[in-house]
């Protein structure tokens, strides 16, 4: 591979777009967007976009509800109550919906991550075969960016995405291949100049990348193994309501709210509504090589609506509409009596009816009644891959995972410096007041009780303090490493072994 | 290549083990700390102490490690520092004899590592001694009850045991 071929070319985006606002095709047949042709469509060269199969995702009346035992006093909270669709392969999904409407635990419900205090039901399927989304090994298959960025403060975004790429990718691909693979990610996720930045967060790492870049290293170390499914979770818009101090510290992404980066954050640039337009770029083209890209967004712009093929909207938990963007998401609306204002964009428009109106009125109003037509994938006719011959990854050894996360380890260390001087420099003080108090004990010549008994009580208050020290520091290293070993380990790094010898103290 | 490349990485592993990474800021802090030990004038040998006091801090961090692969907040883990050491303080035999706790508790304090550490360090200390005083803190503190080999097995084995279930908690947790 040359350098100019792996090049993301970002114009090329712009001449391959449709004329038509909307880019995907509508399927009357199953009332869902369908690209056609996709594979034509792809012109780049870039790893990222590797033509894959990808999996067709349906799920039926996933109902999610807290437990309890008491019902009478306190009756389960129903999160979900139904929710069905698909998600055909080769398309970009969004989900939408207020907060609290239900989208990041339909999220989890489908990716096998709800806590266990809740209660599930419901069949999910992928092309064709219903399937435990808790199994580890399909859990494998999904590419997840959660909302918080678990990504060691103490790496650099190329290290991060290399670590991802050695330990993940096969392993008769060289060092040289995996440098290419990694550059080439940086360059489409137009993280360049900040590759070789410190990540920061954290108490004593302040500074460091922003949230949205922390947000696109997250999906580039996600999108290095070419995944068939890939499911990306913004923020909730909770934040919408936080003063504007409070919301430049926290670390959320451009892509849930790229309006509010825009004018809350940095007025003066803009360019976070271009990064969120990026990153979709990124993953439209990553859709069009096959993939099946699932996306949360609280309130996208124009210019990312515009990449979404289909639209789940929820409100409170039930199905307010399943299908294209475009057209007929807005003859929908029509037909139910809330057309969209001219100067409204169709996004906020849809937001501001869930929110505005009570559920009660919109079931008046005709929506949550599915079409007759809508969504009856018959199970038979489901595709099934012929050629779904597993390609089995032969990841890296045991010796590799370890050198690779003894590296880090040590990188955390050298970089982390203000850490290991607060942990030295405290202990040396401690160790200098204990030597003054107990001056000289040890020479006495042991005949008096109190003689003994003060060189006991220096000893005993060395070896106190030792264990005060470290434990302190030992006790809050996996707490705060816990998401991002949780991360690795359950989409396939490493195996345990090797990570707890990197941390053996 | 792929021989050559093995063999490279086989090597910079062994380097990597041998600056495994926290040993070494830990094996700083307890050195920092000994600064005190000439102070203080002891007559054992240095080395041996600072080998107690290191055996020692790892074994703490152990089940450190171990308390906090089990809780997933850090402030949790913080709150819960005080209840892993101030009772090993109290079985030290440093404020009370061992002896004189009631002797349906006293049972607890062969589950503290401070308990091992400080019967090496009175034995390396005091095994010289013939005065009675010395003889009177051998015999409240139960030094001589094993030999010494045997309190050191008992350390790095509580180092063991407690990161290799602190390992299987953290599997199962990652599987939720």
């Amino acid at each position: 591979m040359t350098d100019g071929s792996v090049k993301f070319d970002k114009f090329e985006t712009a001449s391959s777009l449709p004329s038509s606002e909307y880019e995907a095709e509508y399927d009357p047949e199953t009332n869902k967007a369908a690209v056609t042709n996709s594979k034509s469509v792809i012109r780049r060269n870039s790893t990222l976009y590797l033509e894959r199969d990808g999996l067709t995702l349906e799920f039926d009346n996933i109902v999610l509800s807290t437990r309890s035992k008491n019902h009478e006093k306190n009756p389960p909270k129903q999160i979900l109550k139904g929710v069905s669709s698909h998600f055909p392969a080769a398309t970009l999904t969004a989900i939408m919906g207020a907060s609290g409407s239900g989208k990041t635990s339909l999220l989890k419900c489908l990716i096998g991550r709800v806590g266990k205090n809740l209660d599930l039901g419901g069949e999910i399927r992928l092309d064709g075969d219903v399937v435990d989304p808790t199994d580890i090994d399909i859990r494998r298959e999904f590419a997840y960016v959660e909302q918080e960025v678990s990504i060691p403060a103490t790496c650099t975004p190329r290290e991060a995405i290399r670590f991802s790429a050695r330990l993940r990718l096969d392993k008769s691909k060289t060092d040289e291949d995996i440098d290419l693979i990694v550059n080439d990610i940086l360059d489409s996720l137009g993280l360049n100049k900040c590759a070789d930045t410190l990540i920061g967060g954290g108490p004593l790492m302040s500074g460091g990348l922003s949230g949205g870049e922390k947000k696109r290293v997250q999906c580039g170390v996600e999108l290095v193994t070419n995944p068939r499914c890939i499911v990306l979770d913004g923020k909730l818009g909770i934040i919408l309501f936080l003063p504007y101090p409070l919301f430049t510290l926290s670390p959320f992404a451009h892509i849930s709210c790229p309006n509010l980066f825009y004018f809350y954050v940095e007025p003066t640039s803009g360019l976070d509504s271009y990064t969120a337009e990026s990153l979709m770029d990124v993953l439209k083209n990553i859709a069009k090589a096959g993939a099946t890209v699932i996306v949360v967004i609280h309130q996208p712009p124009p210019p990312v609506v515009r990449k979404i093929d289909n639209l789940l909207l929820l409100v409170q938990g039930e199905k307010l509409y399943d299908g294209p963007l475009g057209k007929p998401l807005e003859d929908r609306f029509n037909e139910c009596g809330y057309p969209k204002p001219a100067d409204y964009n169709i996004a906020d428009w849809i937001l501001q009816v869930t929110q505005v109106y009570t559920v009660e009125e919109l079931k008046t109003a005709g929506f949550f009644v599915e079409k007759s037509k809508a969504n009856q994938v018959d199970n038979t006719k489901a595709p099934k891959k012929k050629n779904q011959a597993t390609v089995v990854t032969q990841q890296v050894g045991f010796m590799i995972q370890t050198r690779y996360l003894f590296d880090r380890e040590f990188k955390n260390l050298v970089r982390d410096k203000l850490a290991i001087i607060v942990r030295v420099g405290s202990t040396f003080t401690f160790g200098l007041l204990f030597g003054l108090i107990f001056l000289g004990v040890g020479r006495s010549d042991y005949v008096m009780y109190t003689e003994v008994q003060a060189s006991f009580g220096a000893m005993a208050n060395l070896l106190i303090s030792t264990m005060f020290g470290v434990a302190q520091s030992s006790l809050m290293e996996f707490p705060k490493d816990r998401p991002v070993f949780l991360r690795e380990y359950s989409t396939n790094h490493y195996s345990i072994l090797p990570y707890f010898l990197s941390k053996c103290e | 290549m792929s021989c050559a490349c093995d063999s490279s990485n086989l090597l910079s592993m062994q380097y990597n083990l041998q600056v495994c990474v926290e040993c070494i800021t830990t094996f700083c802090q307890v050195l920092a700390q000994l600064i005190a030990f000439p102070m203080m004038g002891f007559k054992m040998n240095f080395v041996l102490f600072l080998l107690v006091n290191f055996t020692l801090a790892l074994a703490s961090t152990s089940i450190g490690i171990f308390v906090g692969s089990a809780v997933k907040d850090p402030n949790v883990a913080a709150e819960l520092m005080p209840a892993l050491i101030v009772p090993q303080l109290l079985f030290s035999g440093l404020f009370i004899s061992a002896n004189l706790i009631p002797s349906f508790l006293r049972w607890a304090q062969y589950l503290c590592s401070l308990t091992y550490a400080v019967r090496l360090v009175l034995n390396y200390e005091f095994e010289d001694c013939e005065t009675e005083a010395c003889g009177v803190l051998l015999e409240s503190n139960s030094v001589n009850e094993l030999p010494s080999y045997v309190y050191w097995i008992i350390l790095i084995l509580i180092m063991a045991i407690c990161r290799l279930t602190a390992m299987l908690m953290l599997r199962s947790k990652a599987s939720f």
